[in-house]
Formats: C-alpha cells, sequence, structure tokens
C-alpha cells in the first residue's frame, strides 16, 4: 500500500480512534471520525466524477472540511490542488485554467465558487457545519491503490511575474517529509500542535496534516486569518505544546501583552516563513522564556531544507541542512564555492518536486543542469552552517507570503494618477511591508486622498497581504540604460 | 508643542477604521484592539514619515500602547 492517506493518516486512525485528532474553534474530531470522514468524502468525490489522477481544487479555510476533502480527495486516487481561500478571483481563475480541474471545492459565497461556474466546473460546497450532512450515507470507500510516484498533491507558489506556479508532490514526497521532518521534529502523540501557516501553505501542511497526525498528536485549526491575540488565547485554552508561526506573529504577540507571556504549556517553538530578526528571537526568548527553532524550506521541497532546534540556532543562521537533504551554495556556473562565499542556494532531496506543472521554461530555470533546486536565494555557508542572505530577484515576503513586485506595480499602474510605479520589500520596527515607490502623471498632486485612494484601488485588485503599507512618491526611478527598474537601488536608498 | 495621544491618533486615521480609533484604550496593548499587523506597518511608517522619527526594530517591540508611541515621540523631540 503506497497511498500516503492509508499508510500514514488512516492507519494511526485505526489504532487510536478515541484520541482527539483535531479542534476547531471548540470542537473536537477524534481519529475515528476523521476516518470515518475520509473515507465517506473519499466516495462521495468519486462519486461526483473525480477519477485516479483527476485534480481537485480545495479552497477551504483551516477545519475539519479541509482534512476529509483533502485526504478523502487523495484516498480515491484524485490529485488535491490546494490553494489558499484569502485570494482574489482571478487568481482562482488562473488556478483553475491551470490545474483544470474536475471539481472546485469552496466554503459556501466564496468567490472560488463563482470562478468554478464562470470556467464551466463543477463545484462542491463544504463547511463544518454541513459535513456530517454531505457525507451521510456515503459508503466508505478503499484506498486506491497508488504508486509512489503518482501526484497526489499539487500546492500553488509565486512566480516572480506574481503569475502562480503550481508545484506537484507525489505519495513518495510525503512520505519523505514524513520521515525526514518528523525525526527533526519529533512530535510526540501528546503533543497538541498549532501552525500559524494554514494547510494550503507547505509549512501547514507538513505541520498540522503529516506531522501531527502522523505522531497521533492533536492539531489545533484556525479557520481565520492568522491574528496574534487568537493564537495566545488558543496557546492558552487549548493546552497547545508546539507552535510553528511566523516572525509577524511573533513580533505582534509580542506587542499584544505587557510584561511576561506565561505560556506554561508550550515546550516548543518555530519560527519559518521568512527571516527572524534578531530583536524578536531576543524578544521572544525574554518574555517567556523559550528559544525559537528555525526552520527555511520551499513549497518545490514541501518541507524544511535547512533548520535548526530550539537552542542550537547561532544568532543571524537558519541552521544545517536536515539529513537526507543536501544544501549547496553555487556559483553562476553552479558550481560549489568555498564556504564563506556567498552564492545561490541550491537544494537536494528526496520530496523536491520533478518540475512546476506545464511550465517547462520556469521548470529549466529551476534547476542545474545536474539537478541541483535553485531556491533563488543567495546564502554563505561555514562548517556546514547556512546563511541566508537575500533574494536574487526582488521579490520579497511579508508576514511569510510571498509578494511579487511586478504583480503590484501593474495594479498600481492601472490607476489614472500613476505614470511609473516600482515595489520593494521594506522594514517598519519589527515588521516586514510593501512598498511602492510611485511617479505620478505630470498635473497629478499627491495628496492624503489620493494615497487613500491609490489603496483602495491596490486592494481592489490585489490579496489584502499585497497592498502597499508604504508609497513613496517620486520624481523618478532609478532605471539600468534599456529602462528597466533598478528595484535594488531603491531598497538601498530606503535603509 | 509636545505630542498628544490625541495628535498620534489623527496621524493613525488612514490605517485604522474611526470606530476602532475612538474606542481605543490608550493604554492597553494596541494589538488587542482590532489593530492587525498590516495596519501597525502603516502605523509605523507614517508615525517615521510624518514625524520624521526612525523607530528601530528593538524600539519597535516595545510600542505596544498609543502612549508608549506618544512618550516615544516626545522623547525623541518630535513636532507636531
Amino acid at each position: 500500500m503506497q497511498n500516503f492517506v492509508e499508510v500514514i493518516i488512516l492507519d494511526r486512525a485505526g489504532r487510536q480512534p478515541d484520541k482527539t485528532a483535531a479542534r476547531c474553534e471548540g470542537r473536537s474530531l477524534t481519529y475515528g471520525e476523521l476516518d470515518h470522514a475520509v473515507r465517506s468524502m473519499g466516495g462521495l468525490l468519486r462519486s461526483r466524477g473525480v477519477s485516479p489522477g483527476y485534480t481537485v481544487l480545495i479552497v477551504l479555510p483551516d477545519s475539519f472540511s479541509f482534512l476529509a476533502c483533502t485526504l478523502g480527495c487523495v484516498l480515491c486516487g484524485g490529485v488535491a490542488v490546494l490553494f489558499g481561500n484569502r485570494m482574489i478571483h482571478e487568481d482562482y481563475r488562473d488556478c483553475i485554467e491551470a490545474t483544470r480541474p474536475a471539481l472546485v471545492i469552496a466554503s459556501p459565497g466564496h468567490v472560488a465558487l463563482a470562478a468554478a461556474q464562470e470556467a464551466g466546473v463543477q463545484h462542491l460546497v463544504a463547511d463544518d457545519a454541513i459535513l456530517a450532512g454531505l457525507i451521510e450515507g456515503v459508503p466508505h470507500i478503499e484506498a486506491h491503490p497508488a504508486r509512489r510516484d503518482d501526484v497526489c498533491l499539487m500546492l500553488v507558489t509565486s512566480g516572480t511575474t506574481g503569475h502562480p506556479k503550481v508545484v506537484p508532490h507525489t505519495h513518495n514526497d510525503v512520505f519523505a517529509v514524513a520521515q525526514s521532518t518528523g525525526d527533526f521534529l519529533a512530535l510526540r502523540q501528546d503533543d497538541v500542535v498549532l501552525c500559524s501557516a494554514k494547510m494550503s501553505h507547505a509549512y501547514g501542511l507538513f505541520t498540522t496534516l503529516f506531522l501531527t497526525l502522523q505522531a497521533g498528536a492533536t492539531a489545533v485549526l484556525d479557520p481565520d486569518k492568522p491574528d496574534a491575540v487568537n493564537t495566545l488565547r488558543f496557546l492558552s485554552e487549548e493546552q497547545v505544546t508546539v507552535l510553528a508561526s511566523v516572525p509577524a506573529l511573533y513580533c505582534l504577540m509580542l506587542l499584544a501583552k505587557e510584561g511576561e507571556l506565561h505560556l506554561e504549556h508550550l515546550r516548543c517553538c518555530y519560527s519559518s516563513g521568512e527571516t527572524l530578526p534578531e530583536s524578536v528571537h531576543q524578544a521572544w526568548r525574554r518574555a517567556t522564556g523559550l528559544d525559537l527553532g528555525l526552520g527555511y524550506g520551499a513549497t518545490e521541497a514541501m518541507t524544511f531544507v535547512i533548520a535548526s532546534r530550539p537552542g542550537e540556532s547561532v544568532p543571524g543562521t537558519a541552521g544545517r541542512a536536515i539529513p537526507p537533504y543536501e544544501a549547496v551554495v553555487v556559483d553562476e556556473y553552479f558550481r560549489r564555492v568555498q564556504p564563506g562565499t556567498p552564492g545561490h542556494l541550491g537544494l537536494r532531496g528526496p520530496s523536491i518536486m520533478r518540475g512546476y506543472l506545464n511550465a517547462p521554461e520556469w521548470t529549466a530555470r529551476a534547476f542545474t543542469p545536474d539537478g541541483l533546486l535553485l531556491t533563488g536565494d543567495m546564502a554563505v555557508e561555514q562548517d556546514g552552517v547556512f546563511t541566508i542572505l537575500g533574494r536574487m530577484d526582488d521579490m520579497f515576503k511579508v508576514g511569510g507570503l510571498w509578494v511579487a513586485p511586478a504583480r503590484v506595480e501593474s495594479a498600481l499602474l492601472s490607476h489614472e494618477a500613476v505614470a511609473q510605479c516600482a515595489v520593494t520589500g521594506g522594514t517598519a520596527g519589527a515588521l516586514t511591508l510593501t512598498r511602492a515607490h510611485v511617479v505620478l502623471k505630470s498635473g497629478r498632486t499627491w495628496s492624503p486622498d489620493l494615497e487613500r485612494a491609490l489603496r483602495a484601488h491596490a486592494a481592489q485588485h490585489l490579496p489584502d497581504f499585497m497592498v502597499p503599507t508604504d508609497i513613496v512618491v517620486t520624481p523618478h526611478l532609478p532605471l539600468t540604460a534599456s529602462g528597466k527598474v533598478q528595484r535594488y537601488k531603491l531598497r538601498q536608498a530606503a535603509t | 508643542m509636545p505630542v498628544t495621544v490625541d495628535d498620534v491618533k489623527k496621524v493613525f486615521a488612514p490605517a485604522v477604521p474611526a470606530a476602532v480609533l475612538d474606542k481605543m484604550d490608550p493604554s492597553q496593548p494596541m494589538v488587542g484592539q482590532g489593530v492587525d499587523s498590516l495596519a501597525l506597518t502603516l502605523l509605523a511608517v507614517v508615525v517615521q514619515k510624518n514625524f520624521g522619527v526612525a523607530i528601530s526594530p528593538e524600539q519597535g517591540l516595545q510600542l505596544k500602547t498609543l502612549n508608549d508611541v506618544t512618550a516615544f515621540l516626545n522623547a525623541a523631540g518630535a513636532n507636531v
């Protein structure tokens, strides 16, 4: 049996049916109930036309429904395409076009349903309130006899143009992550795990869905947008023992309370998604008595490849490669550089994708001739310890989520007051932000009203986390001889 | 002239809905009163722009309440 749902999830479920697998908004789901929901949903999806190899686009908040639909899809032989539920209509339209799903599953009233309807793709409305009703009377199915290298999941990551790149992963990739990251994180059966990243992102997927359920532990699921106050409440109410979060949220949790944070149940916390500022790391240690473990990974690998456990990290560094993964710093000819020399960070390992879906050019650019995955990050290695130095391109992250400058620029350029625009990442205090440098059309003057109008315009065309928080008006942008914007000069000028 | 809590609130207006701003208790952390990370970064940006005072990461982690921000600005000699 090589279907990961059967081997990792349902096997565990069979051994401890009465243990709580997940908690969501004060409700509990036991492993036995999870087994029932997954096997029935698998049957429902099969009856709705999901045949082996068919894709299903799943756009759901972290919830019992997410587990049932994703695992049920893979159980019946389908391919679960996981995409965040905070995107906009055109993103879902593009994703449907790219992945050609047999079915789109989303929450009641979600914009993805309208996108499905427009594309002529059938849809299924799913929600924890109606889940029991949906699967009532549906006979359980047995696992589809998948082969290890069958694609079973697809994740979506942002490309430099802002258009999504779809990353297919196989059962084998899941087994590899479950083993290597499983050994590294060493979750225990009595752990209660909360990950701020949603399960539609690799970080949330492997932490919450693969590793927590593999360990027979309890996952705390939060359907809402990550929020510091809610997170602190979950930590105490759900008695969370392991927290996996992002720097922005650690920063906000520190700002949410005066004095020390008494998180008695928490034994271990990790930060990933973007660089952790040393100020935040130290402040967290002072406020909680806990050191932060670090993880660096990529959607293309579906896990942490470089990491350090709490108490082991050297300030400013990301950690060491997790066996059996390999991290290599290479020069422009893809040759390994001497230790201590900066270069392009490449990764090798058992869960790395074979290539992007239907994107041969992007795929060719992502790998070296001998199969090293290029991360797009610059790094330096010394004695096996890696330091991430920044991007090779102009992509950046805000709150752990990718922002493609080209996409934000395009949104602002469509406003009639904007002549030119360049977008960079920036910082304010300990937080990261999106900064737009704007040249106004002649005759237009900058004012608070225009600033509000530009932001509102951006908000209509972009997911909320991509809307610029800082808009800087400038008479001209630094350009190369061929007219390309030199975003790096804008970044340098801002610091 | 010293900076007051109301001066800081005025500057926050583009980032935080008026209803939230009016109810904010200046002695309680902003994050617990309807201010999310996007609003917080916008606050830091407008404070830097309007009062000409830069906020370091370490300082940023100390500015939890509106009173903290006001005191910080006055200590930095900011002008309204």
